[in-house]
């Protein structure tokens, strides 16, 4: 597998000389079209980690390639050919959309930002593809449910091709019924569109099903990481057991 | 034991509940119809459904703290013998953060950010068990200990956001169990937080519920959350319950074919390496009423008479019901 996504070393610090490094010397890699799950707890620096590669957020220092060039202090100008390529999914469906955009709009407008050709022969297909009914392109968000308007976020993400997609606890809002819906559609994303993925999340049912890879975060480090199964069927380090005997459980007939 | 001797035993009993509420189109929708649930004393229910299912509606009837547009149309609700739908709002007032302690969702926007969280929980006890002002300052850390926050001593003078989500369910613990009640409704009470965070908040009220001698009801999307912690479980559909059975029994023999695809749809339970089980359509719309099982457009087993008959709520074993035409059939699978 090629490598999309490499990060070196990459430390983000809050609050001056005397702060603390929110992310303490990651290193990490994506392959093209691989999943990689970063799992820790609330506070543990994922979310920031996250921001950092999508340069959102101020780094202190290492490095983030992308493709193999680096874009850890490139300018905003150069940086726009990249920041098409990575896009990113939110947590919350109900605060990441703009109330009053009709949300076929809202799935177009980073293809506009971007200077694409707007689509909207484009824009029937993506809504298809996420699994929305396309007559449903001039509701606001208000009157979609969850699980809908996380669809319309993951159609704005793939609106524009992108290579590597974000996603911060994309499912942790949403019912057991619709989590199941979200989930088959980001995997068939990632194996049909050959997406990358960084799932971020605490939900280690999720995960197991999702990624291809593990990494457990804690305290701003990578504690271990591994291939999803290595990591959750033969956890080494306390940290990652102690997550997994969290894990509620279900014995099912 | 005939179903009147039971009620009498029954801490809490709910019969023929209706809740409507009336929607932005002014239509009335019918968030809750026609529920019956008893808990016992020291049980813990589970009520398990996806949004929109009705069971928060539920949760908040029993303390008839419904939203606005919200209210109780039929039947009766009934809190150690008192008719709590009757009670005059001075005697629920002395039993709501009294004998029946409420654990809302979101800590965030249910404590209040202006006031110390010491206050916070000292005010009920100073409400409801007539404490000083010192002496209630004294129990609120004595509670902020007890639901295991450390350095209560310290902890009592701070404000909210000063708390982490978890500490501040926490806090929401304190106060609800703080007047020692005799049930706590708590929905959805770690649907924010972590799952290691989940698991000490839920073994936190499992441990108050064994030391007050309370009983819980316990709302939640989750079935996999409740699994191993609730004694009951009552999973509802479209405002109604499609199931309820000793926890144990749930899991291993459903006897209802949505409680199966609930149990389908988690992660755990992938049918394939790319494909998780997904119910197919969408939740029914509650502004409709139809003379027919509620979840039969998404079933995968139903029938002609599925649309043209609803199903009764019937027992297939000891303490197991179940609302389909074929919950048997299912209940032998």
């Amino acid at each position: 597998m090629t490598e999309l996504l490499r990060i070196e070393d990459l430390v983000v610090r809050f609050g001056g000389r005397n702060g603390v490094n929110a992310v303490d010397g990651v290193s990490l890699s994506i392959g093209r079209g691989e999943t990689l799950a970063l799992v820790g707890e609330s506070g543990c620096g994922k979310s920031t980690l996250a921001r950092a590669v999508l340069r959102v957020q101020r780094i202190a220092s290492g490095r983030i390639l992308l493709d193999g060039e680096d874009i850890t202090h490139i300018s905003e100008r150069q940086m726009r050919p990249f920041r098409r390529r990575m896009q990113m999914v939110f947590q919350d469906p109900y605060t990441s959309l703009d109330p009053l955009v009709p949300v076929g709009n809202s799935i177009l407008e980073p293809r506009r930002a971007f200077s694409l050709p707007k689509g909207t022969n484009e824009l029937a297909e993506l809504m298809t593809a996420v699994g929305l009914s396309s007559a449903l392109h001039g509701r606001k968000p208000s009157e979609l449910s969850g699980g809908q308007r996380q669809r319309v976020g993951i159609a704005r993400a793939l609106s524009v091709e992108p290579e590597l997609i974000v996603a911060d606890e994309p499912v942790s809002s949403l019912d057991v019924s619709m989590q199941a819906q979200i989930l088959n559609l980001l995997k068939r994303s990632a194996r049909g569109r050959g997406i990358a993925f960084l799932f971020i999340s605490h939900d280690l049912r999720a995960v197991r099903f999702i990624a291809d890879r593990v990494a457990v975060m804690e305290k701003g480090k990578i504690v271990e990481a591994g291939p999803t199964s290595e990591i959750l069927d033969n956890a080494q380090h306390p940290f990652t057991k102690r997550l997994i005997e969290a894990m509620p459980k279900v014995v099912s007939g | 034991m005939s179903s009147q001797a039971k009620a009498q035993a029954s801490l809490l009993s709910i019969e023929g509940l209706c809740v409507e509420f009336t929607d932005r189109q002014s239509r009335s929708v019918k968030a809750v119809r026609d529920v019956s649930l008893n808990i016992e004393k020291g049980e813990m229910v589970a009520v398990v459904g996806e949004s929109g299912s009705g069971k928060t509606a539920l949760g908040m009837s029993i303390v008839r703290l419904l939203p606005g547009a919200g209210r109780i149309t039929s039947g009766s609700i009934l809190f150690d013998g008192l008719d709590l739908l009757a009670a005059e709002d001075r005697d629920l007032r002395a039993i709501r953060g009294k004998r029946i302690g409420v654990v809302f969702q979101d800590p965030m926007s249910s404590l209040n950010p202006y006031m110390t969280v010491g206050r916070q929980i000292a005010e009920v006890v100073e409400l409801h068990l007539g404490l000083s002002r010192r002496d209630a300052r004294e129990q609120a850390k004595e509670l902020l200990d007890i639901v295991g926050i450390a350095d209560a001593g310290k902890r009592v003078d701070q404000y909210p956001h000063e708390f982490s989500g978890g500490m501040r369910q926490r806090v929401m613990i304190a106060i609800a169990v703080s007047c020692k009640p005799d049930l706590v409704i708590a929905d959805e009470p770690t649907t924010a937080l972590d799952s290691t965070v989940q698991a000490q908040v839920l073994d936190l009220l499992d441990r108050l519920r064994a030391k007050i001698g309370m009983s819980v009801i316990l709302i939640s999307h989750d079935l996999a959350l409740v699994a191993g912690r609730a004694d009951r479980v009552s999973v509802m559909y479209g405002g109604r319950i499609f199931e309820q059975a000793k926890a144990a029994e749930l899991f291993t023999q459903a006897a209802n074919p949505y409680t199966r695809a609930l149990l389908a749809a988690m992660p755990e339970n992938a049918i394939a390496d790319d494909e998780l089980y997904q119910i197919p359509g969408m939740p029914p719309d509650l502004s409709v009423e139809v003379e027919a099982c509620e979840f039969a457009p998404r079933c995968e087993r139903a029938e002609a008479v599925c649309s043209e008959k609803r199903p009764t709520f019937t027992a297939v074993s000891d303490q197991h019901f179940s609302r389909c035409h074929f919950a048997e059939e299912f209940f032998e699978k």
